[in-house]
């Protein structure tokens, strides 16, 4: 039978000072993970896009996003009634064209955002069934009026049912709030499609094209088709594969978070790791009389595993509920001049919680094994002699 | 003194292994620091230089798709104190992949050396940029990044724009407003493009730097209420926006800063405290031997400073060496392409382990050191 | 209240002892057998002899003490006996098995089961109570709980400590924690116990206090004990004293007590 644990738990309170110390590094390291995992997953939730998984996103041939693409109204034209689109009652296929265009917004902090802001059509609607109008109502055609996403209310300065937003050229009342199923269409500012062209002088062109797609549709045909007729000539990918490519870079941050984790586990392994060496040395005669009794080399190394696991855990559990209250932090992030600001939260999952417990169990493990193999091979004569 | 530093080296190599892994922990711990005071350190550097120019940015006060008209080139021009006007457009083109971009830039070639005098253009580079229509300027970084050389032809594919552009380098940049940078000629976007006739920003230099929020005023009253209004400010304004838009990586650079510093302490402290445990008899002998509390308490705070200093230079160390030799490319970082640890930043971790080493010994070592002889003797068994 | 380790103590070693009359002490097994044994290990650049081509056998159920200088390779021999180190030559046998083949699993449970420990400073560990202390050595075996407390009281019962059961060492005194070592050491009831100068670190008469113990424990229970010490009063409670000088033995001499070769002394009492 192992040793029982309540030789581990007691042992760790008689060097409590020493021990607190060292969980309070390995639960900072933990508490960072949390904080880093969660800003990652935050911003992965704005960027993701959890609308309909039967959309079709069209951008122009070459173009690696949409505020970099360019299609014209012949183009659309020729787009509309390919087999596959899904139509409403009337008959008339569910595709909604939409200009998308940064525009800036000074922050209180003297910063320069960039708000996005996209010009649809009322029949967008339906094609972005997600999307919800929680106050208000949505804006007219062909009327200087936007709706906004509920994450951009009371950002900055007009961002509220009834007030005015400078916007462009022109001055647009806000009608309406809506939510989009957390995705990133919460940061952003819609307008009449018509009205922004003419704002932003884009003439009739705009940056994409969603369409939903009917059910059981075809959708590598239609692809293809939209890609090789020259009259269209453009790229169509499904609204999820499409967002997955945009998110290379919180692809990227969690890559930094993780090595920032990685690397500060090490600093909370080397205490780990001092502070068992010492515990072990301190011990020698108590797990020389152990093996005298009999319990094996395994049960004396295992002891201590369990030991400094113990320790780790606990410091783990300290860690996450420390950095917890960064739950819900709302802020912004900017990237490059030519990407949007993104308003994300912080947002800690139980995926979350489960990883930084397994990433402290770890610590745990790789802290304590070395002393625990050295105290496994101490020598019993030697451990038990009295100097 | 000399007998001390025996003493105190003696000490540490008393338990070598302890001695390592308190090093190797601080080492690891300074070294994230030492990178995350960099970024703010390396933004407000970026400041500084800047701060006492004699330039405006003119730019767009819309948007990134509502750029001004190029005819204000001539209202600008001849406002009172302005000297040289350049225009630019903010291009945006890919050369290899994505994950390669760098800000590509098109301006009118006339006075750019006037406007940018600081910039380090080759002498060459210049006359040859007013002359060859397809010519660029590419800044030094870049040249060293994808290994270019004068004469040699780049192709930019377009992503704000529909199309590609061809040009030919002919010269470098040696200190411009980011790492990685390249300019060519906007007559030429203008005919790739189509001749829209747009510019993104103005840049404008004054005669005297005191006349500089005059002239903004001036700029932007001259062309509110149209619609294509003007945001000027100083260059070091402008810069300041732009930079503050990463404001939140600061502040989390910061944050996670001051959080890294308590685990090193901690750290520290757990060791100091952990050698003073052990040495608890040792110590009552000391003192009764003659050695005064202050003594035996200077001596773990030298152990700790010692500790403490090789961990801050090896952190140091490996983060600087790291970064002289890898660039780091990250379009999320913005200016921050090419990232250094500056000589400052090396000093102030060193500071910090410092401070961190001294302090989380003295508290342990205090206590220790001032038990009476009786109280330590008896502790011993 | 004994019966429990009586009844442990009849099923193992002893089965003969209540069906048939036990042989002489000359014509029985010896309870610990050394032949020729030998044992030089490794100090820096010396190679240091600290037991040289010993042969001694100590009979069963005696109460017998091992002496000698400083040096002499006492503890060695010990150590050797209780199956904690290895001869580097020579035959071990204690109780019927041969221990000089058995590697360190079968040594590991070996020990748990027949062999008592009782060190100089108690080696108790100090975050665990009296009871869990005791309690060790069963943690080994297959006993459930609440078996495993019947044992552990009966111990400290034996050794006049029941009182005591929930006292963490750092609240007993040296004799007392010499005493629930001793309980620890009888705890599985193993034939032999070995105790390296148990009473070394403790006063004139607690020191008294634990011989008379163990003599107790050798009288009504029959176990084997074998002492190292140096300390002289001792003499008087054994029935001979085996000698050692720098790894060498000498020779046996008788100790206060009269050796137990009457087969008439065969019944527990």
């Amino acid at each position: 039978m192992a040793i029982p644990f309540k030789y581990n738990r007691r042992s760790l309170f008689v060097r409590r000072v020493s021990n607190l110390m060292t969980g309070g590094a390995v639960a900072i390291v933990v508490g960072v993970f949390v904080a880093a995992m969660a800003m990652v997953g935050g911003l992965n939730s704005a960027i993701r896009d959890t609308s309909s998984p039967d959309n079709l996103i069209v951008i122009r041939s070459g173009a690696n996003s949409e505020s970099t693409s360019l299609i014209a109204l012949d183009q659309l034209d020729a787009l509309k009634f390919l087999p596959g689109i899904h139509r409403d009652a009337a008959g008339n296929p569910l595709i909604s064209p939409e200009l998308t265009s940064q525009v800036f917004m000074p922050a209180a902090d003297h910063t320069l955002d960039t708000l996005p802001l996209r010009g649809v059509l009322p029949l967008s609607k339906e094609v972005h069934d997600r999307v919800h109008i929680i106050s208000g109502r949505m804006f007219e055609p062909g009327l200087s009026e936007v709706m906004i996403g509920k994450l951009i209310v009371n950002q900055y300065p007009g961002c509220s049912v009834g007030s005015n937003l400078r916007l462009g050229r022109r001055t647009w009342k806000v009608v309406g709030v809506f939510e989009a199923g957390g995705s990133s269409f919460e940061s952003e500012v819609w307008a009449d499609l018509h009205s922004l062209q003419e704002d932003s002088r884009r003439g009739s062109s705009f940056n994409s094209i969603r369409l939903k797609l009917e059910p059981g549709a075809d959708i590598p045909s239609l692809v293809q088709r939209i890609a090789s007729d020259p009259r269209i000539n453009l790229h169509a990918q499904t609204e999820s594969e499409y967002y997955r490519e945009q998110s290379t870079i919180t692809a990227r941050l969690r890559v930094l978070g993780l090595l920032v984790a990685g690397v500060m586990a090490f600093a909370a392994i080397f205490a780990a790791m001092n502070t068992m060496y010492a515990a072990v040395s301190a011990r020698t005669t108590e797990i020389g009389t152990l093996r005298a009794l009999g319990f094996s080399p395994a049960a004396i190394m295992t002891s201590f595993l369990l030991e400094s696991s113990a320790l780790a855990l606990a410091a783990g559990v300290v860690g996450i509920i420390l950095a917890l209250p960064i739950n819900g932090f709302s802020t912004k992030f900017n990237g490059a001049i030519s990407s949007p600001t993104l308003a994300f939260s912080f947002h800690v999952t139980g995926t979350i919680i489960l990883q930084a417990l397994v990433f402290a169990l770890l610590i745990g493990l790789a802290g304590g094994w070395l002393p625990a193999r050295q105290a496994m091979r101490l020598s019993v004569v030697n451990a038990l002699r009295r100097t | 003194m000399q007998k001390y530093a025996i003493l105190v080296l003696k000490n540490l190599l008393r338990s070598r292994r302890r001695t390592i892994l308190t090093i190797l922990s601080m080492a690891v711990s300074l070294f994230i620091f030492s990178i995350l005071v960099s970024l703010p350190t390396f933004a407000n550097q970026m400041l500084a230089d800047t701060a006492s120019s004699v330039r405006i940015a003119c730019r767009t006060k819309m948007g990134i798709d509502y750029p001004l008209p190029e005819a204000y080139k001539l209202k600008i021009a001849t406002t009172p104190h302005v000297v040289a006007v350049v225009p630019d457009v903010f291009f945006g083109g890919i050369y290899h992949e994505a994950s390669d971009q760098f800000p590509s830039i098109a301006m009118d070639p006339e006075k750019i050396d006037v406007m940018f005098p600081d910039w380090g253009f080759s002498r060459d580079g210049v006359e040859q940029f007013k002359k060859i229509k397809a010519a660029c300027l590419v800044a030094q970084g870049t040249m060293r990044r994808f290994k270019l050389h004068t004469g040699q032809e780049i192709q930019l594919r377009g992503t704000i724009f529909p199309f590609s552009v061809t040009l030919t380098i002919v010269g470098t940049i040696a200190k411009g407003p980011a790492p990685s940078f390249l300019i060519f000629r906007r007559d030429y976007f203008e005919e790739a493009a189509g001749r829209p006739g747009i510019v993104d920003n103005f840049w404008v230099r004054v005669d005297d730097s005191k006349a500089v929020p005059e002239v903004a005023a001036a700029l932007d009253r001259q062309f509110a209420n149209s619609s294509a209004e003007t945001q000027s400010d100083s260059e070091a304004v402008f810069m300041g926006s732009i930079l503050g838009r990463f404001r939140i990586f600061m502040k989390l650079a910061g944050a996670l800063g001051l959080i890294i510093v308590t685990a090193i302490g901690l750290v520290a402290a757990n060791t100091a405290a952990m050698s003073i445990r052990e040495r608890r008899s040792e110590i009552a002998v000391m003192r009764s031997i003659g050695f005064t509390a202050r003594r035996i308490l200077s001596l773990f705070i030298a152990e700790s400073l010692v500790m403490a200093a090789l961990g801050g230079a090896i952190g140091c160390g490996v983060s600087f060496a790291l970064f002289k030799a890898f660039s780091l490319s990250a379009d999320a970082l913005g200016p921050f392409v090419a990232l250094r640890i500056p000589p400052l930043v090396l000093a102030e971790t060193l500071a910090v382990a410092l401070v961190v080493g001294f302090l989380s010994a003295y508290f342990p070592a205090r206590a220790a050191a001032r038990r009476t002889i009786v109280e330590a003797l008896r502790l011993v068994d | 209240m004994k019966s429990a380790i009586e009844n442990n103590n009849a099923s193992h070693e002893n089965r003969e002892s209540a069906a048939a009359p036990r042989r002489a002490t000359g014509d029985q097994p010896a309870a610990v057998t050394l032949d020729h044994v030998s044992r030089t290990y490794q100090r820096d650049e010396f190679e240091v002899r600290a037991l040289d081509d010993v042969s001694l056998a100590i009979p069963r159920q005696s109460f017998v003490a091992i002496m000698g200088p400083s040096g002499s390779g006492k503890t060695t021999l010990l150590n050797l006996i209780a199956g904690i180190d290895r001869a580097t030559s020579g035959r071990v046998a204690v109780g019927d098995e041969e221990i000089t083949g058995m590697n360190e699993p079968a040594l590991a449970a070996w020990r748990a089961r027949h062999i008592g420990l009782v060190f100089q400073f108690y080696n108790l560990i100090p975050v665990l109570t009296a009871f869990e202390n005791v309690e060790l050595p069963l943690l080994l075996t297959d006993l459930n709980k609440h078996d495993r407390a019947t044992h552990v009281e009966a111990a400290l019962q034996a050794v006049g400590l029941s009182d005591r059961m929930h006292h963490y060492p750092r609240q007993l005194s040296g004799g007392q924690e010499q005493r629930v070592a001793i309980a620890r050491a009888i705890v599985t009831d193993p034939s032999i116990v070995v105790a390296d100068e148990p009473t070394g670190d403790l006063d004139a008469k607690s020191a008294e206090e634990i011989l008379n113990l163990l003599t107790e424990l050798n009288r009504r229970f029959h176990k084997t004990i074998v002492m190292v010490t140096h300390d002289a009063r001792s003499e008087r409670f054994v029935e001979s004293v085996y000698r050692l000088d720098k790894g060498v033995f000498v020779g046996t001499e008788p100790g206060g007590l009269p050796e137990k070769t009457n087969t008439a002394r065969q019944a527990p009492a």
